[in-house]
């Protein structure tokens, strides 16, 4: 096949792109030169900053799109996802990928990102979560590899990928599920830090159920934007099915976070003006109740310009969600500890750089390779 | 059958109520770490009619361990002293003066011999026949000489008394003395309450254990009661989870003292000072002692410190041992990731409401 020659590569928004990865590369590399202090804002009060907070924490909860569409479509079958299903695993693909880039340069020796495979401290939720990304990065580039085999007219390779691509995916889900919730795990250490309107035994579930509706939505919404802009054509009642789906796991969602509140913490702890509380709320509003109280209504529900509003709420909401959990809900114990933080220029340009790359490999996938082909 | 206590408490202490008085009796024990068992007794002997008689004489003072004793809040000085001990003789607090108060003096010796408690505070000048300080045309020092071996108890009250106080301090040019350098000499036990002033409890449980048990409490080498002085204020010192920080006040008015740090680097001679200022209130006033207010402790009441070594130099650390474990202390307070929380929650509403104000144009076929 060819490159699809309705996708212009330059377009403003790629060099602006393409610029952010310049410039963000260039500090990538002072902090590889000159370490964490240098390039960054972090302390012992706050040795997780934005950079785990969006890029790893977010762009892995991003990634959840993948195992779901993947499971709906080789596992259940559900046919009227195979248009996407290329997309979500490409997602969640690049999504992964941010997260390794991201991690290597927020751990203090970055070279030993691979000792987890080699010395194994299985009683470490680190060592789970280093091990799934390791494992579950391969699978994705295992699923990921039809589309650059087609490309390359590597037919034999291609079928011999075919023949084990559904037990790549059962074991992707597999995965995925507990990768999700061992990020959550990896903040049951903290009960003391954490306020309670987040910590709970019950954070890895959290994280699972948010990470499904964040796939959902992120799969809707980038689904949406090619379809604008990178000459995808979908049929509508894909987005409907997702909205769907949002929709029932948000409702779960919405059960748990409530458990959360009434059982674990107390309702006044959001309602007391601190910065947990506020952000707590905002965090309920944007990603939990404005788009149930949304999907509820038939009308929005079957209008893909109201859905992309809706995508881009619980997005943000749960991106926010795992900015709160690794940073603000932990307020009042930095705060009381003498801490302070907020990131330097320098890790927002890499964070941008990091998320345009994304973009960027998505927009150049979309071009070069089979992504849209069904 | 009506108990003694409650009879000659109504009798002697009409001003108190009995609730409050056997309050400060137990306050009283366990200021002197007696079993509370032993209030009774003390209630007992501060209310027994025999009262002993107290011969209060002064040398070269400021007459502050006086003021400062007439201000204990519990059952008040007056009260006490005046209904607990016969107070027969002090400059300070004398009814009458001149030659009728030398004469009562002189009485009262020759009546109570061997059963008065002699107080003193101030030094006693010895430069020149002791000629420096002189009641009644007489130098303090013989007054001294002629009454010590007649009483039953001597209590030095106040450094100067003590340790020759401010009046010794160098070059010391009237001699002054301490009492227990004159006294000890002829076979007569002082015991010393230092202290610029002393804390009146510490004095006041003096007394009333000696009149509780007729003998004087434990003493230490020094004459001290070791109820009260056998620990460094440094030990027990509010401000010393500071110290084993590392946190110091580094000039008057700083940061780190306007935050309560410890003091030691401003002078404080807590850690060679033996006294309780920092676990027993001075007049019932908790944080009214110096280092609570921010000023170091200039070691008042510790021989060859207070009136002798420099207000701000460093003191000696007695026991400079590490604690094993270091205090929590309540650290300064960071910024926490309030603005950047807000900055985030700012971009969120801004997004949520673009996101959801876009809707109705664009991708709607």
């Amino acid at each position: 096949m060819q490159s699809n020659p309705n996708i212009k590569t330059w377009t403003p928004a790629t060099i602006v792109m393409v610029a952010l990865i310049l410039l963000g590369s260039g500090v990538a590399l002072y902090r590889m030169l000159y370490g964490l202090g240098a390039a960054t804002n972090m302390n012992d009060g706050y040795p997780w900053g934005f950079w785990l907070g969006l890029d790893v924490l977010g762009g892995v909860a991003m990634a959840a799109g993948g195992f779901i569409i993947a499971c709906a479509v080789y596992l259940f079958n559900w046919k009227k996802y195979r248009p996407i299903v290329r997309p979500a695993i490409m997602t969640a693909f690049l999504g992964y990928l941010m997260a390794v880039v991201a991690i290597f340069l927020d751990i203090g020796h970055p070279f030993r990102l691979p000792h987890p495979m080699f010395m194994w401290q299985y009683h470490s939720v680190m060592w789970v979560v280093a091990m799934h990304v390791i494992f579950y990065t391969t699978t994705l580039a295992l699923e990921f590899s039809p589309m650059l085999l087609e490309r390359l007219g590597w037919e034999k390779a291609r079928k011999a990928v075919g023949k084990i691509m559904v037990g790549a995916v059962i074991f992707g889900v597999m995965l995925s599920t507990l990768h999700q919730s061992s990020l959550g795990a990896v903040f049951l250490i903290a009960p003391e830090k954490m306020s309670p309107l987040w910590w709970d035994t019950k954070l890895p579930f959290h994280f699972l159920v948010s990470a499904v509706a964040m796939g959902l939505a992120m799969v809707s919404f980038e689904t949406m934007l090619s379809a604008k802009f990178l000459d995808h054509k979908v049929d509508k009642e894909i987005f409907y099915g997702l909205a769907r789906g949002i929709l029932i796991v948000l409702g779960f969602y919405l059960l748990l976070k409530l458990y959360q509140l009434f059982a674990v913490a107390s309702p006044n702890m959001a309602f007391d003006g601190s910065v947990e509380g506020n952000m707590y709320l905002l965090e309920m509003l944007v990603g939990v109740l404005l788009p149930i109280a949304l999907l509820s209504v038939k009308k929005y529900r079957t209008s893909v310009s109201m859905l992309f509003s809706i995508n881009v709420l619980v997005i943000i909401g749960v991106i926010l969600n795992r900015m709160n959990v690794c940073l603000f809900s932990m307020e009042s114990y930095t705060t009381w500890h003498g801490a302070a933080y907020s990131p330097s220029w320098k890790e927002f340009i890499v964070s941008l750089g990091i998320i345009s790359l994304g973009v960027f490999l998505y927009k150049m996938s979309a071009k070069h390779l089979p992504l849209f082909s069904h | 059958m009506e108990s003694k206590v409650v009879s000659s408490n109504e009798s002697l202490l009409s001003g108190v109520t009995r609730r409050d008085f056997m309050k400060f009796c137990t306050a009283v024990a366990a200021t002197m770490g007696l079993p509370i068992a032993s209030a009774p007794k003390i209630a007992e002997a501060v209310t027994s009619p025999k009262r002993p008689p107290v011969i209060w004489l002064s040398g070269q003072e400021c007459t502050g361990c006086v003021e400062s004793l007439l201000r204990t809040g519990h059952p008040t000085i007056e009260t006490l002293i005046f209904d607990l001990i016969s107070l027969e003789y002090s400059e300070t607090l004398n009814a009458g003066s001149g030659h009728q108060a030398e004469e009562e003096r002189a009485k009262s010796i020759e009546a109570n011999k061997g059963k008065f408690i002699l107080v003193v505070d101030g030094a006693i000048p010895v430069k020149e026949n002791g000629i420096f300080c002189q009641i009644a045309g007489k130098p303090v020092l013989d007054i001294l000489n002629e009454t010590a071996p007649l009483a039953a108890a001597v209590i030095a009250i106040g450094s100067c008394a003590s340790w020759g106080g401010v009046a010794a301090a160098d070059p010391n040019p009237t001699g002054a003395t301490p009492v227990h350098e004159i006294l000890n000499p002829k076979g007569i036990p002082v015991v010393n309450i230092p202290g610029c002033p002393p804390n009146p409890y510490n004095f006041l449980s003096t007394v009333i254990h000696f009149l509780t048990f007729h003998k004087l409490p434990a003493l230490d080498d020094k004459g001290r009661p070791k109820f009260a002085y056998s620990r460094l204020i440094h030990e027990n010192c509010e401000r010393r989870p500071h110290f084993d920080a590392g946190r110091f006040a580094q000039e008057f008015g700083d940061e780190g003292h306007r935050k309560g740090y410890c003091l030691y680097k401003l002078g404080c001679k807590g850690p060679e000072t033996y006294n309780n200022c920092s676990t027993l209130p001075f007049n019932d006033t908790p944080g009214c002692w110096p280092v609570a207010t921010g000023s170091p402790c200039f070691g008042c009441s510790e021989e060859k410190v207070g009136f002798h070594s420099p207000l701000f130099s460093k003191a000696k650390v007695i026991f400079p041992t590490p604690p094993a474990r270091h205090p929590e202390t309540i650290p300064e307070k960071g910024a926490g990731a309030k603005n950047f929380a807000y900055g985030v929650a700012g971009a969120a509403i801004g997004a949520t409401a673009v996101a959801l104000a876009k809707r109705g144009g664009d991708s709607e076929d």
